[in-house]
């Protein structure tokens, strides 16, 4: 009789387990109720529950379901170049090609990248580590689950979640930064319309870029190549089976598998440290630090050229596509309802997504 | 006279006015959708709506003319 | 104990990488741009 009650789940569990109960719930009810992130929470909420089922060995190395998941499609990078992929075939970067100089706002909103990375380092982590929580601020969830499986997989699910929450908390965190530290003035600064942009730049456009970040920065080149190899099926015209199939079908595949994956790193034991809340604050860090370089080198910009640019576009730099132009968008037009920032926005903003991939790139090559 | 013209291209999914109706500056005349967000077009100055050139469900490009007010 | 040689030297590569790369790509933009007008123009 004993031996069979000891062979149930219920007499393991943990109070550990129960609070990660109480996650997963909130994650699924935030998803359901609130629309918040629901292609990711729904997944990542339910990995966390079953991972969290005592002597479901899910997570069991060699045999478990969620391990096999978690091993062939995060450890051996197949799935955030596969989501890169995706994006690619969605993004368009006519806006950035028609005003190439915003590329350089992309630039600048990696600053909370190394603000979080020193202040990981402070609070004591390791090397590997504080590249895994520094990468949050680029705001960029692909990214930075691929550098934290590379650098410090124990702390994927605290990454991972601090980015994606993060980024869908951009239009709390952004306004007040900019507000604070732009002029009225400023904020009602209207750009020229951007220049229609030839099929044939956009089409030369992922060829170029592939060949310059992978020259650059060699490691970052699997996040790269696929990104510009979606981009390249998108603009070139000629296989659009291809591109509808890595921006939808694939792209979704490869969600549920990344949402579950991440889902079950988030076991009791290896989720509920202290470290955990410091991640947090230190992603926190990073973005907030992100959106003001941004805002301030647009700034900085403006003492050069005759044709201003209006800093709100510059915390677009951070790469929450399309969420950080959106923000940029609702700034400008309550103060002038007639300025259109959106595709300004979109310029920074998806030079951001290139600029957090050459900063993980880095990391990997060195912060080993 | 003036043209209100698109600021980006997108998809007309309301227009707020009719031909005749008098507006006045920064009324709402259309709202497009880019990149999955609603923006209202205002109108640039006081007058009356000449004429509509784009319907609801229209995709529009960027410049194109949508509303002439005088 | 931490190498803070390494960790500053991550922070210089780094941001210097981010900023030498997008600043080329920049340039690259121009460039073909340019290459691209001027071939339409001779075709014209």
């Amino acid at each position: 009789m004993l031996e069979m009650v000891l062979t149930t789940g219920v007499v393991h569990l943990t109070i550990g387990n129960l609070i990660m109960w109480l996650i997963a719930f909130l994650f699924i009810y935030l998803a359901i109720t609130k629309n918040y992130e629901p292609l990711l929470l729904v997944p990542i909420g339910f990995g966390i529950l079953v991972v969290n089922l005592p002597l479901t060995f899910l997570m069991q190395e060699g045999e478990g379901l969620l391990w096999k998941f978690y091993h062939y499609g995060l450890e051996w990078e197949v799935i955030p170049p596969l989501i890169f992929l995706g994006l690619g075939a969605l993004t368009d970067f006519g806006p950035m090609i028609a005003n190439p100089k915003t590329l350089i706002l992309g630039a600048g909103a990696q600053f909370g990248v190394y603000v979080a990375f020193f202040g990981a380092l402070i609070l004591g982590f390791k090397i590997p580590e504080a590249c895994s929580i520094g990468i949050i601020g680029g705001a960029d969830g692909p990214t930075t689950i691929y550098t934290t499986v590379h650098l410090a997989p124990h702390l994927l699910g605290a990454t991972a979640i601090a980015a994606y929450s993060y980024m869908s908390l951009v239009p709390i965190i952004q306004p007040p930064i900019m507000r604070l530290l732009t002029t009225e003035k400023e904020r009602k600064i209207r750009m020229r319309q951007l220049r229609p942009v030839s099929k044939k730049e956009k089409i030369l456009f992922p060829l170029v870029t592939v060949m310059v970040i992978c020259l650059i920065v060699p490691a970052s080149a699997p996040l790269m190549a696929m990104f510009m190899l979606g981009n390249l099926f998108k603009e070139c015209g000629v296989v659009k089976r291809l591109s509808d199939t890595a921006a939808n079908e694939l792209m979704n595949i490869v969600t549920i598998l990344l949402g579950i994956s991440v889902g079950a790193t988030m076991s009791a034991e290896h989720f509920l440290k202290p470290q955990v809340i410091f991640i947090f604050i230190m992603g926190l860090v990073a973005f907030a630090f992100s959106t003001a370089a941004g805002i301030l080198l647009a700034k900085f910009m403006n003492l050069f050229f005759k044709e201003k640019i209006n800093p709100l576009i510059g915390s677009a730099g951070v790469s929450a596509v399309p969420m950080a132009a959106r923000v940029s968008q609702i700034m400008g037009a309550k103060y002038d309802p007639k300025n259109f920032l959106l595709m300004h926005a979109m310029g920074p903003n998806v030079a951001g997504v290139i600029g957090t991939v050459v900063a993980a790139g880095v990391f990997l090559a060195l912060g080993r | 006279m003036s043209d209100v013209t698109a600021p980006m291209a997108g998809k007309v999914i309301d227009v707020k006015v009719n031909v005749g109706d008098t507006v006045n500056e920064d009324d709402d005349l259309i709202i497009l959708e880019a990149m999955k967000m609603e923006m209202p077009i205002v109108a640039p100055t006081s007058g009356t709506v000449k004429e509509i050139k784009c319907k609801k469900g229209d995709s529009v490009g960027a410049d194109d003319v949508l509303v002439v007010i005088e | 104990m931490i190498d803070w040689n390494l960790a500053v030297k991550i922070f210089s590569f780094g941001l210097g990488a981010v900023f030498s790369s997008l600043a080329i790509l920049i340039a690259a933009i121009y460039v073909f741009g340019k290459i691209l007008k001027s071939i339409e123009k001779k075709a014209d």
